[in-house]
């Protein structure tokens, strides 16, 4: 019995040993593009691609960025997923947006731990991702046409002056 | 007995029945966001993919193969994207950013789209999203002459500009500082 007892301890120290390493050695690598530009998008765009080395996931990925849950694309040929929203330009200010990864049991418990008006900082998510943000280049502030025809009316005005106190 | 097996019979065909109307049913729409295309700048298409049916889909596999490699480049984003399972009333966004390598006239044509309403069946359904249609593609020098600031334009007009004004400038420079010389004589 105290064999067996002993087995089953060593057996279940194993298995925990082998869950934390698997844990360990999937990590993830991504990268991230979101526009930059407001002739190339009248909407912000953001992608992130990512890859997990070492343990796959299995079944669907969640991706939680904000109140928003999205189902990351898998690519059929390769191992890498993609996470992409848009949002309007106004809504999309620079900085660094957080997207966490969550598998279907640790979004189900999220979503669970949500509407139970529980904390959802019990629930970790498999991994998080950050993509910075410069945010949208919406055109100059004044345009050029306009910084010359100032100079110019700046400079009519100044001969102007200096004409009439010599003819005065 | 016999109303029995009757009943039976025909809660089983309800069951059945009931099970073939839930049926997943993708729809797709594709869009173009950009507001000019222009030759070596970011066209950013977005796909979303709506299941309007009453059951999940299985298997989805969005492809577009209207980028090809020759005429396009992939800047982020897959043209090939695949999800297991997309539930009922569910939606999904994807997103692809491509840049082309000539200008001209070219026609966005629709994205396909294929999917099992039933896991493990080898019945596959195809469907295709939106076109977003013949669009125009500029050149990047058209495009630089019209948007682009024009600084080292403006620069040349400013220094053509220069010995118009400082000749005047300085002529009057030397007769203001006479004039100012010989009042403070006075």
């Amino acid at each position: 019995m105290n064999t067996y007892k002993m087995n089953s301890s060593l057996y279940s120290l194993a298995l925990c040993a082998a869950l934390i390493s698997v844990i360990a050695a999937s990590s993830v690598t991504s990268s991230s593009y979101t526009t930059s530009d407001d002739a190339s998008s009248r909407r912000t765009l953001f992608i992130s691609t990512f890859e997990f080395t070492g343990e796959q996931p299995r079944g669907t990925l969640y991706a939680v960025v904000g109140d928003k849950s999205l189902i990351a694309a898998k690519n059929p040929e390769t191992k890498s997923f993609q996470v992409s929203w848009s949002e309007e330009h106004k809504l999309a200010g620079a900085g660094t947006y957080t997207v966490q990864l969550y598998s279907e049991e640790g979004h189900a418990a999220l979503r669970k731990a949500k509407r139970d008006g529980q904390s959802a900082e019990d629930v970790k998510p498999l991994a998080t991702l950050s993509i910075d943000h410069n945010g949208v280049y919406q055109g100059p502030w004044l345009s050029s046409e306009t910084v010359a025809s100032i100079a110019a009316v700046v400079l009519m005005y100044f001969a102007y002056t200096k004409k009439c106190s010599i003819l005065a | 007995m016999h109303s029995l097996a009757l009943l039976a019979l025909l809660i089983g065909s309800s069951v059945i029945t009931a099970q073939d109307d839930v049926s997943a049913n993708l729809l797709v729409s594709k869009t173009i966001l950009n507001k000019y295309v222009v030759q070596h700048k970011d066209i950013t298409v977005e796909y979303n993919i709506y299941n309007v049916g009453d059951g999940p889909a299985h298997n989805v596999l969005l492809r577009d193969a209207t980028f090809p490699p020759s005429d396009f480049k992939v800047i982020a984003g897959m043209p090939e994207a695949k999800w297991d399972v997309i539930a009922a009333g569910a939606n999904v966004t994807h997103a692809l950013v491509v840049e082309p390598h000539r200008p001209g006239y070219f026609n966005f044509s629709s994205a396909d789209i294929t999917y099992k309403t039933i896991e493990n069946t080898d019945e596959v359904q195809i469907g295709y999203s939106s076109a977003p249609g013949e669009g125009a593609i500029y050149g990047l020098e058209d495009y630089e002459r019209v948007f682009s600031p024009h600084i080292a334009d403006w620069a040349v007009i400013a220094l053509m500009t220069v010995p118009t004004l400082a000749f005047p400038y300085f002529l009057w420079l030397k007769s203001h500082k006479q004039y100012s010389g010989k009042s403070k004589r006075s």
